[in-house]
């Protein structure tokens, strides 16, 4: 009867941790509200997340690794570090209206800034093409009524697809950039006959991709709105800045797009 | 041969009726205990947490027939409410970590019991903090609870209903309503 006793309480404290083995997100709030009057002034913030540099032993088998593979591995891994974002609209106007929410990022070694890529054309005297911004977030079908609120989320997948699309076009340069954006991977490293990803022409295959670090959402409406918003990530190694730590601060490239004048 | 001779018998009082099985009997010291209940947060944090389905394990030891020591985990997961807030509709789970000192009144197979506990619940995500209810993640708390078990046949098991209350200092002075029902096993 003793063994059985054992068991049960065996049984107990599996139960217990198995509930208990979850992996805890930490937030990142954005620094303020993005509120536009409506009169085409678009709002930006920059959000940047705290992570940790790699102690010696880390550094050590991300090197190994970036030799073994022929590139520079990153310290924060896409399949380490799960972002999402999730965003909040209230229509302050007294018409209905949409919204344009972009979000540019940077990984360790690329940043997306839209501004950058637009004025990389207007240098070359030439209309800088559409989309621009790393992600675009899909308005609804039915214009916001004044007054009302939208709760949403760019989940870990349109993450994942951004992180891919700035690499190739970043470190791997892929050609088209506009191309880059608009096409959509699959998500899980293989290119599909249906999204015809054209990342994948450049950047080798089991890529180890950079998680961004750096977000940056772009609000603009025709009506006063506003849009709160915070960033989720899901750490899997313990990467996450914490007291005592010494910071991450990534110094990446501007990415800038290779304009052919036809 | 002689005739045969008869039988005798005197009934002086009637057998006492036995008790089965025999409380004196049931196992007693150490003993683990597994729950299943829920929370609810009550106060500042209660309109922003809504009531999550809880997970308990227990161990203890009988010091004596009435009084008892013990250790507590218990688990929840919640799900937050802030109405328009990018912070709605997210999980967390509340950690209670908890040492009690239980009195027990037993008469027969029932066992009613009352404790004071004391320790720190720990929250997983750091949400309620973005939204200013704690600065902490781990906060000191403390409260008491009823209960009322009743064993079994068996020597070793019981079943139970119990009741608690913490105050979480740390989660804008909450409270904490533990339920739960849960077995038993005295080693």
């Amino acid at each position: 009867m003793r063994a059985a006793g054992v068991a049960f309480a065996s049984a107990l404290l599996a139960a217990w941790m198995a509930a208990g083995c979850t992996n805890d997100p930490s937030y990142f709030p954005g620094p303020a509200a993005l509120e536009v009057d409506g009169q085409g002034t678009e709002a930006k913030q920059t959000l940047q997340l705290y992570f940790r540099t790699p102690d010696s032993n880390e550094e050590t088998a991300r090197q190994n690794a970036s030799s073994q593979l022929g590139y520079e591995v990153p310290w924060l891994r896409e399949d380490r570090v799960h972002l999402e974002l999730r965003y909040t609209i209230t229509n302050l106007g007294d018409r209905e209206a949409s919204f344009l929410l972009n979000v540019d990022g940077a990984s360790e070694f690329v940043r997306f800034d839209e501004d950058a890529v637009a004025a990389a054309f207007v240098a070359a005297d030439m209309d800088a093409p559409s989309p621009r911004g790393l992600f675009q977030v899909r308005p609804p079908a039915q214009a916001l009524a004044p007054g009302q609120v939208l709760q949403g989320a760019i989940l870990e997948d349109d993450f994942r697809e951004m992180e891919l699309d700035l690499d190739a076009m970043g470190r791997w340069m892929a050609p088209n950039f506009p191309a880059v954006l608009l096409y959509r991977s699959d998500g899980t490293g293989a290119q599909t006959a249906a999204s015809n990803a054209v990342e994948y022409t450049t950047t080798p295959p089991k890529l180890i991709r950079p998680a961004l670090w750096e977000i940056t959402p772009r609000f603009n409406s025709t009506q006063p709105m506003r849009c709160e918003f915070l960033v989720r990530v899901r750490d899997d190694e313990g990467r996450l800045w914490e007291n005592g730590d010494a910071q991450l601060m990534p110094n990446p490239t501007t990415y800038m797009p290779t304009i052919v004048k036809m | 041969m002689g005739a045969a001779r008869a039988a005798r018998a005197q009934v002086t009082a009637p057998p006492k009726a036995e008790l089965f099985p025999d409380p004196s009997k049931f196992a007693y010291g150490l003993y683990t205990e597994g729950a299943l209940g829920a929370v609810t947060v009550l106060g500042a944090a209660g309109s922003h947490l809504s009531p999550g389905w809880a997970l308990g394990l227990t161990a203890g030891y009988d010091l004596t027939h009435w009084l008892a020591l013990e250790a507590r985990g218990v688990g929840s997961t919640h799900t937050t409410a802030f109405a328009d807030l990018p912070a709605d509709g997210e999980l967390l789970q509340l950690y209670h970590l908890m040492g009690a000192l239980r009195f027990n009144i037993r008469y027969r197979y029932l066992i009613v019991s009352g404790d004071g506990t004391a320790g720190v619940v720990h929250t997983t995500t750091n949400l309620l903090a973005i939204e200013g209810l704690n600065t902490r993640r781990t906060s000191l708390a403390y409260g008491g609870g009823l209960g009322i078990d009743y064993h079994t046949l068996s020597r070793h098991f019981a079943f139970g209903v119990h009741a608690g209350l913490q105050h979480i200092v740390g989660l804008a002075s909450s409270n904490a309503l533990t339920t739960t029902a849960g077995v038993r096993y005295t080693f």
